[in-house]
């Protein structure tokens, strides 16, 4: 049985329909990525897993129950977090503070715990702790949503577009870590615009066009498939 | 190394971060005047039990220094006032709520503990508690439908709710008397001892003062306000965090109505007549200008504001006709030279924090 599975989801935005019936599964300790174009509605069925949005029809299966209209504070509780789009940390209050918003629905103990775990990935939090978040760089705001996400102790970590607006190194840096998450047994739902990366760091992939999935596969696989590197990685010859 | 790698995010959000906290790290740069300046906060943020405990001092000693009702009635108002702005600041400076309100709730608080009074024959504790009930009540009843609304829309509906709320209080004549109000209220009496005397008056102003501060503060330091400010910054990153963002909205709406009707219940029996001209809109925008003043998300504002804002007036008198200029003026260069309110801008547990942080770190360092 697959962690999550969502099945034939329909999300709408009053006459728009952003996701029209799409069904993808993510198995326990994979990266899986989705990949698509602006408006092709990856962010909106982030969004609709964690509880954000109400889907029109369909079902979101989370360890074979149906989690489609449940609050996102009752999803957090089930082991799913979400790293918002654009690194919405919380700017007024200090790294400590947004990382203990993090830890909010899980005891004291698992969040000293947790904190430790997230100081081994992210050191640099740790010399800023006391710092306002909204000062960080952009960089290190991103590395704080990540960290943010993991203070939960989730089962599954969905990233949405961590590598948004990054130099070419910081971002080889986040894939990095976002592989280490992984191996540490955390299973990931990442959306990228980033596809080349994504695809390469990802166990499997899906391809989103105007709300449905055109191409599914293997990370590896899609990342050479001509018809996704025509459209959304560019020729490199 | 702290600041030169500010990021446009939230423009909105960064234009209100404390430059004096941002560069509070960074000690050795900094002119000498703001250094002195950091380190009165910091010495205020370490000792701010201690400093709290002082001005509740000279609160608890003025009547007798100044035992004159015109000095008590102003220290009256004061006091009033800052009650009113620190529950206003529970909603609009720490969760980002304006609202436009709060004098209806004050309203419901005065009007439901004076008919209670008259009518009953109700007296403390009882008139304290329905009008902080009653005005709870009324807060929870207007967030249910209109909390879902955000921003400038929402303060549009809490205007036309404070509206409402006072044209109810004109209209409905056999209960309120409307425009001919309320009269022989009587004063507050604990178990047969009646506060009578301008100083007794003081001291219950002063007791519901120092009560709703400690609720607010215990509100702010918990991991309820941990929540509160995180839905202040983000609304969708809290609900992400698993925060029921609705739900807390709701809670600290009806708890700020709540200590407004308080309040309220004050004000009734120390005027000892109300009407409903006492709670028009000009009475909300002048809550609003008194936190907004003080500084948002600053108790210690609030109470620094009321005292500006309330007493200044009176200050100026010997200016006579001139006074209310160099009122507005005043006004005018506060929110030029420091928009974010007298002490908007310091968060004293984040300069506690870095504080404590930096020592730690030189510390490891040496």
């Amino acid at each position: 049985m697959a962690l999550l599975e969502v099945k034939n989801l329909h999300v709408s935005y009053g006459s728009i329909n952003a996701l029209r019936g799409i069904n993808f599964e993510v198995n326990e300790g994979e990266i899986v990525t989705l990949i698509g174009a602006n408006g092709a509605g990856k962010s909106t069925t982030m969004n609709t897993i964690m509880g954000l949005l109400r889907p029109k029809m369909g079902e979101i299966l989370y360890q074979g129950e149906d989690i489609s209209h449940e609050d996102s504070s009752t999803i957090v509780k089930h082991g799913i977090t979400l790293a918002p789009e654009g690194r919405l940390i919380f700017p007024r209050m200090t790294v400590l503070e947004n990382l203990q918003m993090g830890a909010y629905t899980v005891s004291k103990e698992v969040m000293k715990e947790n904190m430790e775990e997230s100081f081994k990935l992210f050191p640099v939090l740790k010399e800023r702790l006391s710092q306002i978040a909204g000062t960080l760089s952009g960089g290190e705001q991103q590395m704080l949503a990540v960290a943010r996400a993991l203070m939960s102790k989730s089962k599954l970590l969905m990233l949405d577009e961590p590598s948004l607006g990054l130099a070419p190194l910081l971002i080889r840096e986040i894939f990095d870590l976002i592989k280490r998450i992984n191996q540490i047994g955390t299973t990931i739902l990442l959306v990228e615009q980033n596809a080349r990366m994504a695809l390469n760091i990802s166990d499997r992939g899906y391809v989103l066009e105007t709300g449905i999935i055109r191409l599914s596969g293997k990370g590896s696989d899609l990342a050479k498939d001509p018809k996704v590197v025509a459209a959304y990685l560019g020729n490199l010859d | 190394m702290v600041e030169n790698n500010q990021n446009p995010i939230d423009k909105a959000s960064q234009q209100n971060l404390d430059e004096a906290v941002i560069k509070a790290p960074i000690k050795s740069k900094e002119k000498p005047v703001k250094r002195f300046f950091t380190s009165l906060l910091e010495f205020w943020a370490k000792h701010q039990t201690a400093i709290s405990l002082a001005f509740l001092a000279i609160a608890i000693l003025f009547p007798i220094l100044f035992n004159q009702q015109y000095f008590l009635s102003i220290g009256v108002n004061v006091m009033l006032y800052a009650t009113l702005s620190v529950s206003l600041n529970l909603i609009t400076g720490f969760m980002g709520i304006t609202s436009l309100s709060h004098a209806a709730f004050l309203g419901i608080g005065a009007y439901t503990a004076a008919i209670l009074s008259t009518r009953l024959g109700a007296n403390f504790p009882i008139t304290f508690l329905a009008g902080a009930a009653m005005a709870g009540l009324f807060g929870l009843l207007l967030g249910l439908p209109s909390l879902r609304i955000k921003g400038r829309f929402l303060a549009i509906v809490t205007l036309g709710f404070g509206e409402i709320a006072r044209m109810v209080e004109l209209n409905w004549m056999s209960l309120t008397r409307g425009p001919q109000g309320i009269s022989g209220i009587p004063k507050v009496s604990l178990f047969g001892w009646i506060m009578k005397t301008p100083a007794q008056k003081y001291y219950v102003i002063l007791v519901i003062l120092v009560l709703v501060v400690l609720a607010v503060a215990a509100i702010m330091n918990s991991r309820v306000g941990r929540a509160i400010s995180a839905i202040r910054d983000d609304e969708v990153a809290a609900e992400a965090m698993g925060i029921n963002v609705f739900g807390y909205k709701l809670m600290v709406f009806s708890i700020s109505a709540a200590f407004a009707g308080l309040a309220g219940a004050f004000y009734a029996h120390y005027m000892s007549f109300i009407d409903p001209n006492a709670f028009s809109f000009a009475q909300s925008i002048l809550i609003l200008s008194v936190t907004i003043f003080g500084g948002m998300a600053s108790i210690a504002g609030s109470i620094f504001g009321a005292l500006t804002l309330l007493a200044l007036p009176e200050l100026l008198r010997f200016l006579i006709d001139y006074r209310l200029i160099i009122y507005g003026f005043v006004l005018v260069i506060m929110m030029v030279f420091q928009p974010n309110g007298l002490l908007g801008s310091f968060n004293l547990k984040h300069i506690k924090q870095q504080a404590m942080f930096r020592k730690s770190q030189e510390r490891s360092e040496s």
